[in-house]
């Protein structure tokens, strides 16, 4: 049942309410909780098994931003590089997503009207984003990582309404991820880089809830997720 | 007033057409996680750097600029003309900016930064006229008008949060300012997507330098680096 209410009657625990100075300790300390989380959650994702990744970027999708922008320096420390890999990892679940809808659609044509047009402008942001992480990941000494596979539920590829509320859930946690770590890149440029992916997914989740009926901005402020929360997220969907 | 469908962490337990997932648990735990309070400690104001000081007033100022520009938008000839679910979206727009301009005062205020600069103007008493800003009357004359110059207003305004973004050292002014430019960005899109105009013209988000936004808001009465 879809309920109705005033955005800004539920949000309890909104940035203007932890402004208060008792209320902010909670919040450092999970910060600090993130930070150390995230070199685990990195072990973690460098842990999943090789295996042929399912769905690959395309070559085609030539991004710029992150590319470019790490050019100038490349003295990316290592959290950086695990941070990028990380992302890189959340980018090819979306990729696969998408990818994998498209293909249900050909088949299907489950996907209505503006759903139908919006999914590959999207899956193509994410093919960008997958290029310019992999890009990036490389020009600082890194590998991508390419082993995980991916899994959705059945469901997502048959009704247009699960799709939407699973796809603009997935892109939630990539908003959460984003920016529970963006504070603690290290690198300008990746940051910077960082920061215009994260963007562009706010643009995603916005589409994908205003499409499915939801409210397209339910707080006024993006919710940080740690790498702990995210991880256990996507687990199911990460093989 | 219309009210907008929301999916708070109530109804992400109780979904309308459940994914039969086994993560459902997973999800719920989003709708918490996602409750999570908008990061940015109290420190003396001395730990503020100059450049946090001036983004926090540069950003403050946006802000009430677009809260200004979208309030004035339901009394507007355009608003009238407008569908329902059109008038949502400017009126939630409108609610958040106001809220994101709180937000900036508050933070402004726990940090200890004052609401001008002194470099650029001493005389701060409290007699200083409030902000006025002024929009051209025919964006607000009709729909096809105002679309336009709301998206214009987003754009520049998701960019400059981004650069301000990229140009912080301090990390949880950044996961805050950043958490603030991802609703404006919603903002966007949303907006584009509205009025038919493209709401992806890119897959990454540029940033607009704070010289080039005040200069594209100059017109405005924002004031910028010059108050």
């Amino acid at each position: 049942m879809k309920k109705y209410a005033r955005t800004g009657d539920k949000n309890a625990a909104s940035p203007t309410n932890s402004m208060d100075l008792t209320s902010t300790d909670g919040a450092r300390r999970d910060l600090l909780q993130n930070a150390a989380l995230l070199g685990a959650g990195v072990a973690a994702t460098l842990l999943v098994k090789p295996a042929a990744a399912q769905t690959a970027a395309p070559a085609t999708a030539k991004p710029a931003t992150a590319k470019d922008a790490a050019k100038p320096k490349m003295t990316a420390k290592a959290g950086d590089l695990a941070i990028l890999n990380f992302a890189f990892l959340l980018e090819r679940l979306e990729l696969g997503f998408y990818s994998q809808a498209m293909a249900a659609d050909a088949a299907k044509q489950y996907l209505h009207g503006r759903l139908h047009e919006i999914v590959p402008l999207i899956r193509d942001n994410e093919a960008a984003h997958v290029s310019a992480l992999s890009a990036a990941i490389t020009q600082f000494g890194g590998t991508p990582d390419t082993s995980a596979r991916f899994r959705f539920p059945r469901e997502v590829f048959i009704s247009p309404i699960t799709f939407a509320r699973f796809a603009y859930t997935l892109e939630e946690i990539g908003i959460g991820a984003y920016l529970g770590a963006i504070g603690q890149i290290q690198s300008d440029a990746l940051r910077a880089a960082a920061a215009s992916i994260y963007g562009n997914e706010t643009r995603h989740v916005a589409l994908l809830r205003n499409i499915g009926g939801y409210t397209f901005s339910p707080r006024y402020y993006e919710g940080a997720l740690s790498v702990a929360q995210v991880q256990s997220l996507i687990a199911p969907y990460v093989a | 007033m219309n009210h907008l469908p929301t999916d708070d962490a109530a109804t992400l337990a109780e979904p309308e057409n459940e994914i039969a997932s086994p993560a459902r648990r997973q999800w719920l735990a989003l709708g918490a996680a996602c409750g999570t309070a908008l990061l940015l400690n109290a420190r003396p104001a001395h730990a503020t750097s100059s450049g946090d000081a001036h983004a926090l007033r540069f950003l403050e100022e946006m802000e009430l600029m677009q809260s200004d520009f979208f309030a004035r938008v339901s009394a507007s000839s355009a608003y009238d003309s407008m569908e329902p679910h059109e008038r949502e979206v400017f009126n939630l727009i409108a609610m958040q900016d106001k809220e994101h301009a709180t937000w900036f005062r508050l933070a402004r205020t726990k940090l200890g930064v004052a609401e001008f600069d002194r470099t650029y103007a001493p005389n701060t008493s409290s007699s200083r006229p409030p902000r006025l800003f002024r929009f051209p009357p025919s964006a607000f004359a009709t729909r096809k008008k105002l679309f336009p110059f709301a998206i214009s207003l987003k754009d520049t305004a998701v960019g400059a949060y981004h650069a301000m973004v990229t140009r912080s050292r301090d990390d949880e002014m950044i996961q805050a300012l950043a958490a603030l430019a991802g609703i404006e960005g919603r903002h966007a899109a949303t907006l584009r997507e509205t009025s038919g105009v493209n709401p992806l013209p890119s897959a990454f988000e540029a940033a607009i330098s704070q010289q080039q936004a005040a200069r594209t808001f100059a017109s405005y009465g924002f004031k910028g680096n010059s108050q």
